[in-house]
């Protein structure tokens, strides 16, 4: 009896494995396509450097501020993410109309920090520096609170965010 | 009789198994970000440097991190083509996508070059390479592999600047970094600043385990959920929230009068509003949970009207600004802590 109960099952599971839609795109075949297209020839600028067109890539002070500013910004992440409401230690844990739970924490990417600096007119602020960085939400859904804790998450969504910080009295804040 | 029972759990266990891996796969399916991409490949002197801390050729590090980065972008029938710059070099013209070609062309890159009297024009090779974006059709990625240092030519960062105000959001580069200088460092961060869209990376943060495969999720394609997911895991979807601009303006105790001190503040939220001049934004005024609630509404309400206030007198038209106020009732971050309510007096601005 129990014999021809295993068998049902496990031609159920192969059928289901036959069926299972391919998610993987298919490797194309070896036909490459190509159009030639017309390219520039490189052209020195002619105009000349003076102090009201000075590149950013000449600037030696900016670049001193963009260091300085790099390493606050390192360390303002860290904060954010250690006090951040949903940080993964703090994360949230809703039960849902099906009766399973969705956990669900933020995180900045640390790896996606872009940081910019510029000048500005103010004699008491002189540098505004902007932090760029993504912000992750992950998500896990479990039958029980303790099993999402554990789960493994999966990112659901991004928001970019943009940081404004001013320099003053030789520190960013 | 009892090993029946054992094989019946086991066979039930697996079936679970399978129906549950299969439901979870089928859940999503790629689907491409943009429709076309080009490696674009600095191959100038200090590019032929060794890497101060990593000890290896910059060179030779990109172009492994370009073979990495091939392997794991999904065969979607981009296009895609492989240039070089300083000097300036077509190695694979735009065509179907197809890993093999790519790779080869990877493969074929002279990296044993003489560093002396090879300057770098990056800027140039931006110029340069417009007329193949120009060439494309619909969105393209153009992903730069490059220490930054630029010392010849246009300004890499106004040309950048350029190539997006002549495509728009058809158009976004992103920046592999190999920079070991702080000014190579600065001047791909002013490129990767230019927009949203970028993606950062560089060669030590993409060998992490799984950082390349996110790196290809984030820049070339998207899962999708293409079916009813029916078992209890979270979809692997990645959605892209509205943009947040965040920014403290160290009011004093009970004061919402903007002073001389905020305006540089001020001046970038209003640059970052001026890059987008048909959006609609909310400025939100937020307190931390010191003091009574209707106290904080009032006073974030007050603060949240000031700064629209003054964007309204520097030229934001009224209309594209609403002002709200927060109270303490929206906090981001924990106020148990100092650190955590000095990041919870805040100004958000974000697009309607």
């Amino acid at each position: 009896m129990h014999k021809h109960i295993l068998f049902s099952i496990l031609a159920v599971a192969l059928v289901v494995t036959a069926l299972a839609p391919r998610v993987l795109a298919e490797e194309p075949g070896d036909v490459v396509v190509t159009q030639t297209i017309d390219v520039a020839v490189a052209a020195p600028s002619n105009t000349p450097v003076n102090s009201a067109n000075l590149p950013t890539y000449l600037d030696e002070d900016l670049v001193k501020k963009h260091a300085d500013f790099s390493n606050f910004a390192k360390s303002k992440v860290r904060s954010l993410n250690q006090n951040h409401n949903l940080s993964r230690s703090r994360m949230q844990i809703e039960r849902q109309s099906n009766g399973t739970y969705r956990a669900r924490f933020h995180t900045i990417d640390s790896e996606s920090l872009v940081c910019n600096v510029r000048r500005s007119s103010s004699t008491t602020i002189p540098y505004v520096g902007v932090l760029f960085y993504k912000e992750r939400i992950f998500e896990a859904v479990a039958t029980s609170p303790d099993l999402c804790r554990t789960a493994q998450f999966i990112p659901v969504a991004v928001i970019p965010n943009r940081h404004i910080f001013s320099f003053k009295q030789g520190s960013w804040q | 009789m009892r090993q029946s029972k054992k094989l019946l759990l086991l066979a039930l266990a697996a079936v679970l198994t399978l129906t549950f891996a299969f439901a979870t796969t089928a859940s999503a399916k790629m689907v491409k970000d943009v429709d076309n991409f080009i490696f674009f490949l600095d191959q100038s002197g200090s590019m032929a440097q060794k890497h101060k801390t990593l000890d290896t050729k910059k060179i030779d590090m990109a172009i492994e991190t370009m073979q990495a980065m091939n392997k794991v972008i999904p065969n979607l029938d981009y296009n895609a083509s492989l240039f070089l710059f300083a000097p300036f070099e077509a190695k694979l013209q735009p065509g179907l996508y197809n890993k093999a070609a790519m790779s080869n062309a990877i493969g074929s890159i002279n990296t044993d070059f003489d560093i002396f009297n090879r300057l770098t024009p990056m800027g140039n090779g931006l110029i340069d390479l417009d007329p193949v974006i120009a060439g494309l059709r619909g969105t393209t990625a153009l992903i730069m592999f490059t220490d930054g240092l630029s010392n010849l030519g246009a300004d890499p960062v106004a040309q950048a600047r350029a190539l997006y105000a002549k495509y728009g959001n058809k158009l976004c580069i992103h920046v592999v970094s190999f920079a070991d200088h702080a000014k190579g460092q600065m001047i791909i961060d002013d490129v990767r600043a230019l927009s949203s869209c970028t993606v950062v990376a560089d060669y030590t943060s993409l060998t992490a385990p799984g950082a390349m495969d996110q790196y290809a999720r984030d820049v070339f394609y998207s899962n999708v959920a293409d079916a009813p997911v029916v078992t209890p895991v979270a979809a692997p979807v990645d959605t892209m929230g509205k943009e947040t601009i965040t920014f403290s303006l160290h009011f004093g105790f009970d004061k919402y009068q903007i002073t001389d001190e905020m305006i540089p503040v001020l001046e970038q939220a209003k640059i970052i509003l001026d890059e987008n001049p048909s959006a609609s934004y909310i400025i939100a005024g937020h307190t931390d949970s010191t003091g009574p609630d209707a106290y904080n509404q009032g006073l974030s309400e007050r603060r949240a009207g000031s700064v629209r206030e003054w964007m309204v007198a520097n030229g934001v038209n009224t209309s594209r600004l609403e002002s709200k106020g927060y109270g303490e009732l929206s906090p981001k971050y924990d106020n148990a802590t100092s650190e955590g309510r000095k990041l919870n007096r805040r100004v958000e601005i974000q697009t309607k």
